[in-house]
């Protein structure tokens, strides 16, 4: 009964509810084509000081690599300075005067890469395709090689052999989408009623309180586990990211982990007074945490000792860690048990919590 | 000269309509009310007539101005009160009547003034640095009321003033509102209590968005052959 | 004016009346401010790695030590076997794995072909990429200078000159990876107080109901909404100095442009933000709804802006989007100004971007704030 009357409410709602459902499948989209550590035709200026036959073929290498675009040739640093303010380039080459004769002459010459380090990953990035291409020309210019000519490097991306970022986030977004849809849903349905003074009503019903919070949190499950589908339907369909685990049981992972949220939900809305409350807590305490100390964006190993104590007491990490393994590295109910016994125990312990709390305000 | 005066003033919500073709005048200075069950279209008369809701068809003339092409005068002019409580609860009340009155453009020191005054005859002086969201509902409906006549309106739209108000305070609300008609003040109010009905000078029962019957207590009474408002009522849905 | 006055006035008073709201508005985002940085990093400190050495030569062994002295990687030991290493990779212990073939040293002297193994755990692509990339560095560099020390003497007539690269860095030569996250953090709280706030505010008047009791008084919208957007500029504004001032103490990063040019162009945007808010929340019916619309759009802007992912590796159609993001122009002026110390005429063309932006979105929030609904 209560479980029909929260149905009404959702489906009234329209705005919502589409809202709800064109989120994941809009993040999806988005993360996966606009998150790459790929940089392709990168903008940068050469100061071309030699302007001579070698260091034009070296130009040429560059725009042939299609890293680089060359988009100017400063005549001093000053306006290569300019150029990464206004053309924003992120890398300068400078090549030497007489960069021919050196070559010929000396046999050695010295390049310089102004790199633009305000974004220090883009600029280690750049770099090392600078240094490939830099060693190209080298090695063409002797037409001949070195010693280790004969030398590769055998680069293999395991799990993930196209190096498809979509591997990376869609257990994050999942994570997300369900935090959202479950417990930031469950926590301001629970906390308006209580506002509006419903809650009391229902309470004094004849109904069971495990019954009249069940049928509350239900609606929202289905909705998230809809959401989820959504995401993996995509995944799989457009960015053909594997789902080498069983499909049924990372189904079932997700359901532990929706059970979790919901309970996480109900644990704020019963010490929140107010659907603003309820909201702010579940954005400050659940979702910013989940983005952040979740591993989800941010590598884990590379924060402090504290942070990654910390990220141990929320869910996100734990079911980003199974749904991970369970998705990518196929792993089954043996391999990952200990997560789903964290999330389950949790879930217990935030259930226990929030009816110990709606008894003592009645 | 009347103060209100409505000509099939309609309301349409998609296919539901909520106000269907009312027309009636009330003069300046009278009590007028609308009696009806909840949904009878009371509310989304008098947000049309006070420029709230365009009207689908049909028009009104409040204090002289027109609601389709007026609405910006017509707003200097009346006082609106509204069904739920709706003044800021994280203010307090000389905040609360400080801001409106500013909002009305009346001068500064008229201001305080008016609002002491008006608080000395709530006998609210001493609440004037209370937050309202601490005070009992029915002063705050009171003083709702005080804040809706600050600036000295030509009519006051009263929005069930006192759902939910004990009968005291809705006796002393009654008191405020006589004497405030008595200023020349024009009141339009709304309510589903029938005791009240008796107050008003006229009363007009609304069912289906439509005006069923329009006329003074007595009238009506003398009409249906009854004793009371109540029973008009109770007849007249039994028709 | 008088009106203005005491719309700002009631403002200011809800806000410290609140302490829910003081907390979410003042701090909770100063305390994030503080603490993300460090969370959020997207610095790639230490790789674990291991080694597969089939080779065992005094190359193979040179190497690895180069390797483990590089700084980029957290050794983890010589591995035996194949399935060792496939375990350790399937349980997250090491990120990457370098396996010398049998054989190398010998055919590295006899130049046949030879080839040392990378693998990485590819999940995080930005990881892999990342320690791929220190892989071949550490690699490359030891293998020229095995060149440089062999050469072979029967090159003759070849030529060999080599080509040195000798790195400058410009605008962060401390390699602080805090400077781009920081002012990017700064970035995201002020749009959240701009937007989020505002819009949930106005929408809860609504809820409430005491929005109606202002649209009866013949007040100007434009001057509501003026009322309502002068208190929330102010606490972005003071935000955003107060997030300077923490930039500069903590981070140790100073700003390098101008500041007022900079407060300035903040001061814009905030208008932008301000009216997107107040547009949300006139075609939102609640609370929810204008929450989730604002969080959809936050995270559109902020992925699009170009904070955590370079935007030269997003799709044509991205940065079509982007065109829109007042976000990403925004950021831009924060890394021109701030962290290379540009001029007004560098972020000349963003600040007339976000200017156009501000008059449309708020002649837009204007227009669609009704006092009578139809």
């Amino acid at each position: 009964m209560i479980l029909k009357k929260e149905f009404i409410h959702i489906f009234r709602d329209k705005i919502t509810l589409f809202l709800v459902l064109a989120m994941p499948i809009a993040l999806v989209l988005l993360f996966g084509f606009t998150i790459s550590s790929e940089i392709r035709n990168a903008k940068i200026s050469v100061l071309d000081q030699a302007n001579d036959t070698q260091s034009k073929q070296l130009c040429k290498k560059l725009s042939a690599s299609g890293y680089f675009q060359i988009v100017s040739y400063p005549g001093s640093e000053q306006e290569a300075d300019s150029d990464f303010k206004l053309k924003n380039i992120k890398l300068a080459l400078v090549i030497p005067p007489h960069f021919e004769e050196s070559l010929s002459r000396e046999h050695i010459a010295t390049l310089q890469v102004i790199n633009d380090v305000s974004d220090l990953n883009v600029a280690s990035i750049l770099n090392n395709y600078v240094r490939a291409v830099v060693h190209d020309f080298e090695n063409d210019y002797n037409s001949t090689a070195d010693m280790a000519q004969n030398f590769t490097i055998n680069i293999k991306m395991l799990y993930n052999p196209t190096s498809n970022s979509v591997y990376m986030f869609v257990p994050g977004i999942i994570t997300l989408i369900m935090i959202l849809v479950t417990a930031l849903m469950t926590s301001i349905t629970l906390a308006r009623e209580k506002e509006t003074g419903t809650m009391r009503m229902l309470l004094i019903t004849p109904v069971s309180k495990i019954h009249i919070i069940i049928g509350k949190v239900i609606p929202y499950m289905i909705i998230s586990f809809l959401s989820t589908i959504i995401i993996l339907v995509i995944s799989v369909l457009v960015f053909k990211m594997p789902i080498n685990g069983s499909i049924p049981f990372l189904l079932f992972l997700c359901i532990i982990f929706m059970l979790t949220s919901a309970s996480f939900g109900m644990l704020i809305s019963s010490v929140s007074t107010s659907q603003l409350d309820a909201m702010m807590i579940t954005m400050m305490g659940l979702f910013l945490p989940t983005v952040l100390l979740s591993g989800f964006l941010f590598p884990l190993n590379s924060m402090p000792l504290f942070f990654q104590l910390l990220a141990n007491i929320f869910p996100a990490k734990w079911f980003i860690l199974a749904i991970k393994d369970v998705m990518i590295k196929g792993s089954g109910f043996m391999d990952i048990w200990r997560y789903m016994l964290v999330l389950f125990l949790m879930a217990v312990v935030f259930i226990a919590f929030s009816i110990r709390q709606l008894d003592k305000r009645n | 000269m009347y103060s209100i005066v409505a000509d099939q003033l309609t309301k349409q919500f998609g296919t539901f309509t909520a106000v269907d073709h009312i027309s009636f005048q009330v003069k300046r200075g009278e009590i007028f009310g609308f009696l009806g069950a909840n949904g009878a279209g009371k509310t989304t008369a008098i947000k049309m007539m006070s420029g709230l809701l365009l009207p689908t068809s049909g028009t009104a003339t409040i204090a002289g101005y027109d609601i389709l092409t007026q609405s910006k005068l017509i707003k200097k002019h009346i006082g609106y009160m509204s069904q739920r409580f709706s003044l800021y609860n994280d203010l307090t009340v000389f905040e609360n009547m400080q801001l409106f009155g500013t909002i009305y453009k009346i001068p500064r020191k008229e201001l305080k003034d008016r609002i002491y005054e008006s608080l000395r005859s709530l006998d609210m002086e001493k609440q004037s640095g209370t937050l309202v969201s601490s005070i009992p509902l029915g002063w705050k409906q009171k003083l709702a009321f005080a804040t809706a006549i600050l600036h000295h309106p030509d009519i006051v739209f009263l929005d069930e003033p006192t759902s939910g108000v004990d009968p005291i305070v809705r006796r002393e609300f009654w008191k405020l509102i006589y004497q405030t008609a008595s200023q020349g003040v024009t009141i339009l109010v709304t309510t589903h209590y029938m005791d009240e009905a008796e107050y008003c000078n006229r009363i007009s029962i609304m069912s289906d968005g439509q005006m069923k019957l329009i006329g003074t207590p007595s009238e009506l009474k003398e009409q249906m052959g009854v004793n009371s408002v109540d029973e008009v009522f109770v007849k007249f849905v039994n028709r | 004016m008088r009106t203005i006055l005491i719309l700002i006035k009631k403002e200011f008073l809800q806000v410290f009346r609140n302490p829910l709201l003081i907390s979410i508005l003042v701090v909770a985002p100063l305390v994030q401010f503080v603490i993300f940085p460090f969370c959020a990093d997207y610095e790639i400190k230490m790789l674990d790695i291991a080694f597969i050495d089939n080779d065992r030569s005094s190359i193979s062994k040179d190497i690895i030590n180069t390797f483990n002295s590089s700084g980029y990687f957290i050794p983890h030991g010589v591995l035996q076997s194949q399935s060792e290493a496939e375990e350790m990779m399937r349980h997250d212990k090491i990120d990457i794995l370098i396996e010398i073939p049998a054989r190398f040293e010998h055919d590295l002297y006899t130049g046949q072909p030879t080839q040392i193994s990378s693998t990485a755990n590819a999940i995080n692509t930005v990881k892999a990429g990342i320690g791929t990339g220190y892989v071949q560095e550490v690699i490359g560099d030891y293998m020229r200078q095995f060149s440089e020390r062999n050469k072979l003497p029967d090159q003759f007539g070849a030529r060999n000159a080599e080509i040195k690269l000798s790195n400058v860095y410009w605008y962060n030569e401390q390699m602080n990876y805090k400077n781009l996250i920081v002012p990017g953090i700064l970035v995201i709280l002020v749009t959240l107080i701009g937007c989020y706030v505002t819009a949930l505010n106005l929408v809860r008047e609504k809820e409430i109901g005491t929005i109606e009791q202002v649209n009866v008084t013949p007040i100007r919208r434009w001057q509501f909404l003026i009322g309502k957007m002068i208190p929330f500029w102010i606490l972005g504004m003071t935000e955003f100095i107060a997030g300077l001032f923490i930039m500069k103490i903590v981070f140790g990063i100073t700003v390098q442009g101008s500041i007022p040019m900079l407060l300035g162009v903040t001061a814009i945007y905030l208008l932008v933000m301000l009216g997107l808010g107040f547009f949300i929340s006139s075609v939102a019916e609640n609370q929810l709804q204008a929450m989730f619309i604002v969080l959809f759009l936050f995270i559109v802007f902020v992925l699009l802006s170009g904070l955590f992912t370079p935007t030269e590796g997003m799709p044509d159609w991205a940065h079509k989007i982007n065109y829109f993001n007042p976000m990403s122009f925004f950021m831009e002026v924060i890394k021109k100004v701030v962290l290379k110390g540009g001029d007004f005429l560098s972020v000349q063309k963003e600040t007339i971007v976000l200017s156009v932006m501000a008059v449309v979105i708020n002649t837009g929030a204007i227009l669609s704030y009704r006092e009578s609904s139809k």
